[in-house]
């Protein structure tokens, strides 16, 4: 399941639109809520994953690209 | 001695002074300026000793960057016209700048002027900035405080961004088709959401490849959303026209591009509130409405109905004696099945939908909904409408099932199924 993260929030908000709406069935509103569920797990993950890496783009000789790790100093601001 | 008709000098002035100053840059102060109604506009330009007539037609108004008023100093560029039938001469104006304007700026202005008539600054074409971007590209220097700045800025929004920096000049010669080159590098290479094109800030001359029409173009084609973010927020360049969005600094311009991911958590927990509430209220509400059928009116109306028959039955009976208590108790008999079939279809509905209340209730409230799964029970629903079998007897033989595990599922066919 490779969903986008927006279409996933997307889903989410609609989610609650329709159960907040009322008249969704007993069967179809615990559906809702498993999919809600499984989508916020979703969507927290990606939000709390560290990337902290920075990498650089490359044009080799071949003709294709490669990124190539790099190291960029902070700037000062940085507390 | 030679004699001109009076057409014959206009005509030789005019060849001499058209050739002479096809096009010309002039300083001065506008006087007795007149707007006239058909759209062209008219004034005079001054200085100490002498005074020339201007012409804007109406098609070049807008080529004008300083508002035309009594007192005005500017500099115009234009072409001289003799007016034969008048007997006068004026300038044709083309272009008006404020007096002293630099080199580089009128640069600026022409080429601004010229890709906005190409269509190049259309709001139309504009690409929306995505709301959620996972990976972004930046075209700048890798020793500039603009791509730190970035960097920072993104990392702190949203700590799992990825940031693939293209390294470029960002001054002097070459630096403008370097950033172009960037931003075509990235469209060829395409695994990005976003890219942010800028530096930190400068001079005009500094600034100046932000200018160039190669990298406005490179802009313009690039199929990637770009931010440009040059130098302060008082500079623009020609990038920042072009671009999808104007960020008026490499810091502002990556607050746009990476979503904070605080906000977003903030957010998802209420969501998540909000779908447990509501789910729970339906379920409260289902139970709310069973309830309220079981001590409802009409079905408490109904057992009087049923025990007021009973009282007549049986007082009939007493009435007209024993002679008639054969009938009259197979009657009585087949009406008590009746009512005991009744009060235990009513029961039965009543207690399974309250079961089924049950199950749901369970099955929500665990924080995990598949951890009974996770026990070694599965879940059988029958196909191909996906409906949840909860008995035996809901199933044939040869009937399609679908049997959810923990993890997976297997299609199943019945070959037997029991009576309930």
């Amino acid at each position: 399941m490779q969903m986008k993260f927006e279409e996933a929030l997307k889903r989410i908000e609609e989610i609650v639109g329709k159960l907040e709406q009322g008249d969704v069935s007993l069967d179809d509103s615990l559906k809702l809520y498993e999919e809600g569920q499984s989508l916020i797990k979703f969507c927290r993950e990606k939000l709390t994953k560290v990337e902290e890496k920075v990498r650089e783009l490359v044009h080799t000789e071949k003709g294709d690209f490669k990124l190539k790790d790099t190291r960029i100093e902070k700037s000062e601001e940085e507390r | 001695m030679k004699v001109y008709s009076v057409s014959e000098i206009t005509a030789g002035i005019k060849e001499l002074l058209e050739s002479e100053f096809p096009e010309a840059w002039i300083e001065g102060e506008v006087t007795d300026y007149r707007p006239s109604p058909t759209g062209h506009l008219y004034f005079s330009l001054k200085d100490e000793f002498a005074l020339l007539n201007c012409i804007i037609w109406k098609e070049n108004r807008t080529l004008a960057t300083v508002a035309l008023k009594n007192g005005a100093k500017v500099r115009i560029y234009g072409n001289l016209r003799v007016y034969a039938k008048g007997g006068r001469y004026n300038l044709q104006v083309e272009r008006v700048y404020p007096m002293g304007i630099g080199e580089l700026q009128i640069k600026f202005e022409e080429l601004k002027h010229k890709l906005a008539q190409e269509g190049l600054f259309a709001s139309a074409h504009k690409k929306p900035i995505p709301r959620w971007v996972n990976r972004i590209g930046v075209i700048t220097a890798l020793d500039g405080a603009a791509v730190r700045d970035i960097i920072r800025v993104a990392h702190r929004r949203y700590p799992g961004i990825q940031i693939i920096v293209r390294s470029s000049r960002v001054q002097g010669a070459g630096a403008a088709q370097d950033i172009a080159q960037g931003i075509m590098e990235f469209n060829e290479y395409g695994e990005v959401d976003l890219l942010i094109v800028g530096r930190g800030g400068g001079s005009i001359e500094a600034l100046w490849a932000f200018n160039e029409e190669v990298v406005a173009q490179a802009i313009y084609n690039s199929r990637i959303p770009v931010i440009s973010a040059v130098g302060h927020e008082i500079d623009w360049t020609i990038a920042d026209f072009v671009a999808d969005y104007r960020a008026p600094t490499p810091s502002a311009a990556a607050e746009i591009a990476v979503a904070d991911s605080e906000e977003i958590l903030e957010k998802l927990s209420s969501f998540e509130h909000r779908i447990e509430d509501r789910t729970r209220k339906n379920i409260e509400d289902a139970r709310d409405k069973i309830n309220s059928i079981e001590r409802s009116y009409g079905l408490k109306r109904l057992f009087d109905l049923i025990h007021t028959h009973w009282q007549t039955i049986d007082e009939f009976g007493y009435r007209i004696g024993i002679s008639f208590a054969h009938p009259l108790e197979q009657k009585r008999a087949e009406f008590e099945f009746t009512v005991q079939r009744f009060n235990q279809g009513m029961k039965h509905f009543l207690e399974w939908e309250l079961q089924r209340i049950k199950v749901i209730d369970a099955r929500m409230r665990g924080i995990n909904p598949r951890a009974t799964l996770q026990r070694g029970y599965s879940i059988c629903y029958k196909l191909p409408e996906k409906k949840v079998v909860k008995m035996s007897n809901a199933l044939l033989p040869k009937e399609k099932v679908e049997i959810e595990f923990y993890e997976g599922k297997a299609e199943c066919e019945v070959l037997n199924a029991n009576e309930v």
